[in-house]
């Protein structure tokens, strides 16, 4: 063991060895992304990919410890492993630029060791939550704003059935709906809230997170750990330790709960969907984890473009109602997220519905199909 | 469906009142009236606690579902979303 960690090994609770073997996900490289890319970094944590979209601004740079002045306007995810890699060398760090709708897919979730969620919007936790839960991760999940922070850490395992959205309250879907026109299409004309955050709550988050996570994976005793939140007043210097409870309602434990069946497949294997089918029933309803477009014209003058393709919702922004044709807002788009399997097949999906969605599932019988690179 | 009287506060302290309501009353309903009495900010999201065992209450969940009991106290906390 290098001397570099020669005062971490006196450490009780934790074993160097396994942290340098650990593999960490970090999905958001913002203010609390780099305090906890700083500490998995400083641990000695062997391998970290970080994810993000964003490039560097100005106003980065008073709660982005690893960001420079001279970095404004790089992607957040390059400098951040940059950063980390000068840290300790040693280390392997990762650094995927782009949307962690197509770029965070379950074969990443399933082959680390823990997922650390420092994001800035429900919608994306909500997905990171989803993948977690299916592949039995630990998630950490980690939030403020200029005087809270948020702690909650959630140990999926086969035990372990409350999940991030267990105790999301039903305005925080108002909220992400806002963000949407019908269909999940984008808004062009909307203004996202700014909430301002500080160094200090991102520190403090970042600081606890690490430490919950690291106890977790790579703690010497075997410490029964829950699904819990930390929630601090970082101006009174009061803290709280909540026991998370289970939402039997909840939409993510009703759809990902133990009881369905994970199915491993590849991009190229998807086609064995229709082998499956037979071995089945008929009449199964495959529900998709995102809407897509399957068809699109004008009411008005007919018009539909050559080049069309079946694309997620995500992909649009609710400028796509406005025909190019005839310049009337009087296009009708056909969106779904649920098609019988007959459809499915009509429309092609089985042959490329994971060049479209990152994974599905067949609702009505309980099973998933996942993409994963098979090893 | 009984009456029970509990304290309500904010996470910032700055707001506590004692009430009596049903315990049929779900942890949305008590956090809308929270919002409404307080005219606490309507762009953020809360989620409700208990903080005589520490466990939170789920937004569909009513106080008796929750077991709280008269005198205890509630918080309510805000959901932080920025990263």
């Amino acid at each position: 063991m290098s001397e570099r960690y020669l005062r971490n090994n006196m450490i009780d609770w934790f074993d160097q060895s396994t942290i340098k073997n650990i593999n960490a996900i970090v999905i958001g490289a913002g203010a609390i992304g780099n305090e906890v890319i700083k500490n998995l970094a400083l641990m000695g944590i062997g391998n970290i990919q970080i994810y993000d979209l964003d490039t560097i601004e100005i106003h980065n740079l008073t709660k982005s410890v690893l960001f420079r002045e001279e970095d404004v306007g790089q992607s957040k995810v390059d400098v951040a492993a940059k950063r980390a890699r000068e840290l300790d060398p040693n280390i392997n760090v990762v650094a995927i630029h782009g949307d962690i709708f197509k770029e965070l897919n379950l074969n990443d979730i399933k082959n680390s060791d823990i997922v650390f969620c420092c994001l800035d919007n429900f919608e994306t936790r909500l997905r990171v939550n989803q993948m977690c839960l299916l592949t039995k991760k630990t998630m950490v999940n980690m939030s403020i704003d200029s005087r809270f922070a948020s702690i909650e850490i959630f140990p999926y395992s086969d035990d372990e059935i409350v999940c991030y959205e267990c105790n999301l309250p039903l305005s925080a879907y108002e909220r992400i709906s806002k963000r949407y026109s019908c269909g999940h299409l984008k808004k062009i004309t909307y203004i996202e809230k700014k909430i301002p955050t500080t160094i200090m709550t991102s520190a403090i988050s970042a600081s606890i997170g690490v430490s919950l996570g690291l106890q977790k994976i790579a703690g010497k005793e075997d410490v029964n750990i829950s699904s819990k939140k930390v929630f601090l007043d970082t101006r009174l210097g009061t803290s709280s330790l909540n026991h998370l409870t289970h939402n039997p309602d909840c939409p993510t434990c009703v759809t990902y709960s133990n009881k369905t069946h994970l199915i491993s497949t590849t991009k190229k294997k998807v086609g064995d969907i229709n082998d499956i089918r037979l071995d089945l029933a008929e009449n199964l309803t495959i529900r998709l984890p995102e809407t897509i477009i399957t068809n699109l014209y004008c009411e008005k003058c007919s018009h539909k473009p050559e080049d069309f393709k079946i694309k997620s919702s995500r992909d649009y922004t609710d400028e796509i109602y406005n025909c190019p044709n005839c310049g009337e807002k009087s296009v009708k788009v056909e969106i779904k997220d649920e098609l019988s399997m007959e459809e499915f097949i009509l429309l092609g999906l089985h042959k490329k519905v994971f060049d479209i969605v990152p994974f599905f599932f067949v609702l009505s019988a309980g099973i998933i199909f996942c993409y994963y690179e098979e090893n | 469906m009984a009456e029970i009287s509990v304290i309500i506060r904010t996470a910032d302290q700055t707001r506590k009142a004692e009430v009596a309501m049903e315990d049929s009353s779900a942890a949305k309903d008590v956090i809308d009236g929270a919002v409404s009495n307080w005219t606490l900010p309507t762009d953020t999201d809360y989620s409700l606690v208990n903080t005589s065992n520490g466990k939170t209450i789920t937004p569909s969940m009513t106080l008796a579902d929750a077991g709280v009991k008269s005198g205890e106290v509630l918080e309510i906390q805000p959901v932080l979303v920025a990263g």
